[in-house]
């Protein structure tokens, strides 16, 4: 039982750090955008006979603050939860 | 000669004066015609678009004043790239798609028309129909004739004219029944409009 609940401080710890590192990541590999997450992104073309500039959409995540910020709150509240379970278990295995 | 020149002028006259409306459809089966709106919003502007744009316009290239018809743009179609957003915008409390599954622009009138060349500008008075409120609005318009283009775009499967117009205008979302005086510390009421259209006319 002792030794479960370790396991479980530690695997949510590492689950905490690995929403914060992963989050982040995707952030980062997508541009860094600050506004909204998107789910296509357009690109500008110009129809050769009309002159008319139209945007064709091009399926791409995009991940914006309102995906970072939950995503790396819920990460720090893992490793909350994660360090306080070790510390329990720490302290009740102490002599 | 004299009579010569007399009799060309004459007949162009007649047929300048005799001439019909040519009627353009403005359903694009390359889906460029496109509508794009913007709207003001403190983390980023909110910017969509719609290419799901249909009507008739009926113009006379000899008498640009002379213009009629209708633009209908299918609401469902419009799309931002935020799908919770898309969700909302769509939805009951905003453009009431279900409700109002189209915005529509019928033109009533047509002012200051300008003509050099091919090309063409004026004031266009309308009535201009969202989520079922219809407020009667002026547009500036810029229209290029291409005569004989229709070709260039089908390959040459089609043989005929296109109508290129263009037009930038701003509404009120409130003025349409759109959360009036709701929600404008997260959007903007002002809506950026912009229409870029090219008909067909086939022979």
């Amino acid at each position: 039982m002792k030794a479960s609940l370790h396991t479980a401080g530690l695997a949510i710890l590492a689950l905490g750090v690995a929403a914060v590192v992963a989050s982040s990541a995707l952030w980062f590999a997508g541009g860094m955008n600050t506004g909204w997450t998107k789910t296509y992104i357009e690109i500008t073309k110009t129809d050769e006979v009309t002159g008319i500039e139209y945007p064709d959409k091009v399926n791409r995540f995009v991940p914006g603050v309102d995906f970072l910020v939950p995503a790396i709150g819920a990460g720090i509240v893992c490793i909350f939860v994660g360090a306080a379970i070790l510390r329990v278990h720490r302290k009740s295995h102490a002599p | 000669m004299k009579f010569a020149s007399l009799l060309v002028i004459t007949l162009a006259s007649a047929t300048i004066t005799n001439a019909q409306p040519v009627a353009f459809d403005f359903k694009d089966p390359k889906g460029v015609n496109n509508i794009v709106f913007k709207l003001d919003a403190p983390l980023e502007s909110i910017n969509g678009t719609s290419n799901g744009i249909s009507g008739t316009i009926s113009a006379d290239p000899a008498e640009p004043e002379k213009i009629a018809g209708k633009i209908v743009v299918d609401a469902t179609t419009l799309t931002v790239p935020n799908p919770l957003m898309q969700e909302h915008m769509l939805g009951d409390e905003w453009l009431s798609t279900k409700a109002h599954p189209e915005i529509t622009f019928e033109v009533k009138e047509v002012l200051n028309p300008k003509k050099s060349g091919n090309e063409g500008t004026a004031d266009v008075k309308g009535a201009f129909t969202l989520k079922g409120v219809t407020k009667e609005i002026t547009v500036p318009v810029k229209v290029t004739y291409l005569p004989g283009r229709l070709a260039d775009r089908t390959n040459g499967k089609q043989q005929g004219d296109l109508l290129v117009v263009r037009t930038n205008f701003q509404i009120n979302r409130g003025d349409f029944g759109i959360k009036q005086g709701e929600n404008l510390d997260k959007v903007s009421d002002v809506i950026d409009i912009s229409l870029s259209l090219a008909g067909a006319a086939a022979k």
